[in-house]
């Protein structure tokens, strides 16, 4: 007989699937901590904002902090540096005046820089001063003076963040007018929208897995196939890094049926893309171990996380040395397949192509 | 045969696809406005982090709002937080006053000339000496009301025979005490009472039956001053900065001042610091005035004491000294730490040729003119609350924060609750409340005096664990990391 918990999961879940109870609740804790840590980057500020050496003294001083913290506050302190910068008219050469910059910590910075510049840029199309395409290869110039070589594509993709943020109904006219503009930077703003639609706060109260609402939504905003893979892609780093301790919410994503998707590696790409930015932030430390081995209690998720996890991420890091990851990873937010995706880090990394 | 018009179902169909793409756009919309909600409140507010405790505003807001209100920045793009350069504005003129009351001091105490003295409290066990002061002095063309308590108690004495070894040992005593003073006295002065306590473990009870349990609870009572180094001003340079994080604690050797430094500004907590008004007597209601806990104060060379063998029979004399600066952000207490309008303490180590050590301390500070201040302000006071009820959304769109519940504005009409009963009370008694009960505002001030002598007491009592526990504190590779990192034992 079924029992009203089991009823109630039942209607919960929607489409049929028990979610693990207080699994949103764990998912909106996690949002939460990523979202606090970002916001609450200003404070690891020494008071050298705006000062070419206050980004690299904050930087070093983080380093010391564990797990995603590290990467959340790195991500608000470029944000943080480049607001104060751009108020100072400076933005291009903070990372100039700011380097050596540690390395680890650049995809982040780069971010948080990218999430200033396009806030910036929203508020100006918002207003209406300008033709929104004349704003947004604005936008694209300024990302690519203010960004250290290679980097630019990490300081675009925030555009998509903040624009499904901040500004949801932008989000198609954005995308139009940035795929007439450069098709590398479009899919790029994609790849945002995906990341921003996993902190959208209408998911903040939802009974059902945010991971696997955010799929869903992934797949009905994206206006084609190709916008429609990075959208997924974004989702599906931002779940894997957001939950990286807890692995039961991968697999609420990983379980989700998205026949539109299959074999394009969407998620594939976005969950292997975290493992890299976690190992390359943080280090292959105990955390990723006990993700990169999890085992899942069911047999279909577990069939998931091998077809979607354990494989992909053996193939892209086996040709990786056991030392620290180094490198420019400034294309990474891109899709690409996951044999594509082992050999464009190895190529950043410095260990040659397989 | 053809099959049946399938036309009934379209409408329903269409129906439903208008509705989830209504449902689609509405989430949008929530995004959108809940988005940029989280957006504005997080710009002006900047961090929730780490440091937390700091809680500075954004730099480039505070500059930027500064400049709306017409104030000047140190440095154009200034890096200071205007709660920052609200204290670096009053640097120069607590200085001054401050040396003020150090040349008043240096010339009447010698000569015990103070207009009224009185005993303030009493040790045993050890000749030490007490006394409050009333005095008034000029200050800026103008005088002012001021009072004070000094107290010199016995510290500690080298642990062998005399004749011994004993020139030795004195001198070993004032070298350990020059370091102790000038690098470490900053560093750990505070510390925490003893806790007994029955080890237990259960999970953590949720706060409606907390008030229920009796199980042992985390939570020392910390006592003393707890010290912490913001700013500096370089003495090669003038170059004004601020102290990183990391430094905070890590007080700077006071021999530095004048060489490397022209002065710190350290952020004090003294704790356990509150000041009881008891207008029914003892054991019944009181109002309790909890004095700033956190308070700004300016180090520079000229309140510090480095002084070798300054005297016949003294070996050296080692102490920190400091001018009380005006907290930044006014609030309900007009008195106190933080509140006052000059004021400076003195605390000094004397190590006399026998080796043993004593420590005179001076407090001054101006007489009060108000205890606390309470605004008459309903409309302020409803706009106040509505902020706090609504998060702080409502504070925004009006501009009056929570925080400022209930502190006046610059010249907003209030009252002070403590002086009018005390006013009260002399009228309705014809002054016998003053005569018979000692209700008065000399009273208060003379209780105020008490309290800083039990502080007084409190800290150099309570640092003597510390100092006899160090085998040398001029080995600092030998020292405890929290030692010399400022951590707290």
């Amino acid at each position: 007989m079924l029992s009203l918990p089991r009823l109630l999961e039942s209607i919960f879940s929607g489409a049929g699937r028990v979610v693990e109870p207080g699994l949103p609740i764990l998912e909106l804790q996690n949002r939460l901590a990523a979202f606090l840590a970002f916001r609450g980057a200003a404070g690891w500020s020494s008071g050298g904002a705006g000062r070419a050496d206050g980004l690299r003294t904050d930087l070093r001083r983080i380093l010391g902090c564990s797990g995603a913290a590290r990467l959340w506050t790195a991500e608000g302190l470029g944000y943080h540096h480049a607001e104060a910068a751009s108020r100072s008219g400076w933005e291009e050469e903070l990372l100039r005046r700011a380097e050596p910059l540690p390395g680890e910590l650049l995809l982040p910075v780069h971010s948080g820089i990218g999430l200033s510049l396009a806030t910036q840029s929203l508020a100006a199309i918002v207003r209406g001063q300008e033709d929104a395409t004349l704003l947004l290869e604005a936008f694209l110039s300024r990302a690519s003076r203010v960004a250290l070589p290679g980097w630019q594509g990490t300081v675009i993709e925030a555009l998509g963040l903040v624009a499904r943020l901040l500004h949801p109904a932008l989000v198609p006219l954005i995308g139009r007018s940035l795929r007439t503009v450069d098709r590398t930077s479009s899919s790029l703003f994609w790849h945002g929208v995906g990341r921003g639609l996993y902190f959208a706060p209408s998911h903040a109260l939802s009974l059902r897995s945010a991971a696997r609402s955010a799929a869903v939504k992934a797949i009905r905003e994206a206006p084609g196939d190709e916008e429609r893979v990075e959208v997924v892609s974004g989702v599906a780093w931002a779940v894997t890094l957001v939950n990286f301790g807890s692995p039961q919410v991968l697999e609420s994503l990983l379980t989700a049926s998205l026949p539109s998707l299959e074999g394009t590696d969407a998620v594939e790409h976005g969950v292997v893309a975290a493992l890299l930015v976690w190992a390359r932030g943080i280090g292959r430390d105990r955390c990723f171990q006990e993700l990169l081995h999890h085992r899942p209690r069911s047999s279909d998720a577990a069939e998931a996380w091998e077809r979607r996890v354990s494989e992909p991420a053996a193939v892209v890091f086996s040709g990786l040395g056991m030392g620290p990851l180094s490198g420019d990873w400034g294309g990474l937010f891109h899709h690409r397949f996951v044999s594509e995706l082992s050999r464009f880090v190895r190529k950043a990394s410095g260990e040659g192509a397989s | 045969m053809k099959p049946p018009a399938r036309s009934g179902l379209r409408p329903i169909e269409g129906l439903a696809r208008d509705a989830a793409e209504l449902q689609a756009a509405l989430g949008r919309s929530i995004d959108g406005v809940v988005g940029r909600i989280l957006h504005g409140l997080g710009t002006s507010d900047g961090c929730c982090g780490p440091s937390v405790r700091s809680g500075h505003r954004h730099v480039s807001d505070a500059s930027a709002r500064a400049e709306d209100a017409g104030e000047e920045a140190i440095d154009e793009g200034s890096p200071f937080t205007a709660s920052e350069r609200r204290i670096l504005a009053e640097i120069e003129g607590t200085l001054e006053r401050g040396r003020d009351l150090k040349r008043w001091w240096d010339r009447v105490h010698p000569a015990d000339s103070f207009a009224e003295r009185f005993e303030l409290g009493r040790t045993f066990n050890e000749p030490d000496v007490s006394y409050g002061f009333f005095d008034s002095i000029e200050v800026g063309g103008a005088s002012m009301p001021i009072m004070g308590n000094f107290q010199e108690m016995f510290y500690d004495r080298p642990k062998t025979p005399v004749g011994v070894h004993g020139v030795d040992a004195a001198a070993w005593m004032r070298d350990q005490m020059r370091e102790f003073v000038l690098r470490y006295f900053m560093r750990v002065s505070d510390f925490r009472d003893p806790q007994g306590f029955a080890e237990t473990w259960r999970p953590p009870t949720s706060g409606l039956f907390e008030p229920l349990s009796w199980c042992p609870r985390s939570g020392a009572t910390e006592r003393g001053f707890g010290f912490q180094q913001l700013l500096y001003k370089r003495r090669d340079s003038g170059e004004i900065g601020r102290f990183l994080d990391a430094e905070r604690n890590r007080i700077i050797d006071l021999r530095e001042l004048g060489s490397t430094y022209d002065w710190i500004v350290v952020k004090v907590r003294i704790f356990d610091f509150q000041f009881d008004v008891a207008p029914f007597g003892p054991g019944l209601p009181k109002l309790v005035v909890p004095l700033q806990e956190d308070s700004y104060l300016v180090v520079s060379r000229d309140l510090v004491t480095i002084e070798e063998e300054p005297e016949p029979g003294v070996l050296g004399r080692y102490g920190i000294g400091y001018s009380f600066l005006r907290n930044p952000e006014p609030g309900l207490v007009q008195y106190g730490p933080g509140e006052f309008d000059a004021a400076i303490e003195q605390i000094t180590f004397e190590v006399r040729e026998d080796g043993v050590v004593r420590v005179p301390m001076v407090f001054v500070a101006n007489r009060p003119r108000q205890i606390l201040r309470v605004d008459v302000d309903p409309l302020r006071w409803g706009a106040a609350l509505g902020d706090l009820a609504t998060f702080g959304l409502l504070g925004r769109l009006l501009g009056v924060p929570a925080s400022r519940l209930l502190a006046a504005p610059p010249g907003a009409p209030g009252f002070d609750p403590v002086y009018a009963y005390v006013d009260f009370a002399r009228f309705i008694s014809g002054g016998l409340a003053e005569e018979v009960l000692c209700i008065s505002r000399e009273q208060l001030d003379k209780e105020f005096l008490v309290k800083h002598f039990e502080q007084h007491y409190q800290t150099i009592a309570g640092s003597l664990a510390t100092w006899r526990t160090i085998r040398d504190w001029a080995d600092e590779v030998d020292l405890p990391d929290w030692v010399v990192e400022g951590e707290g034992g």
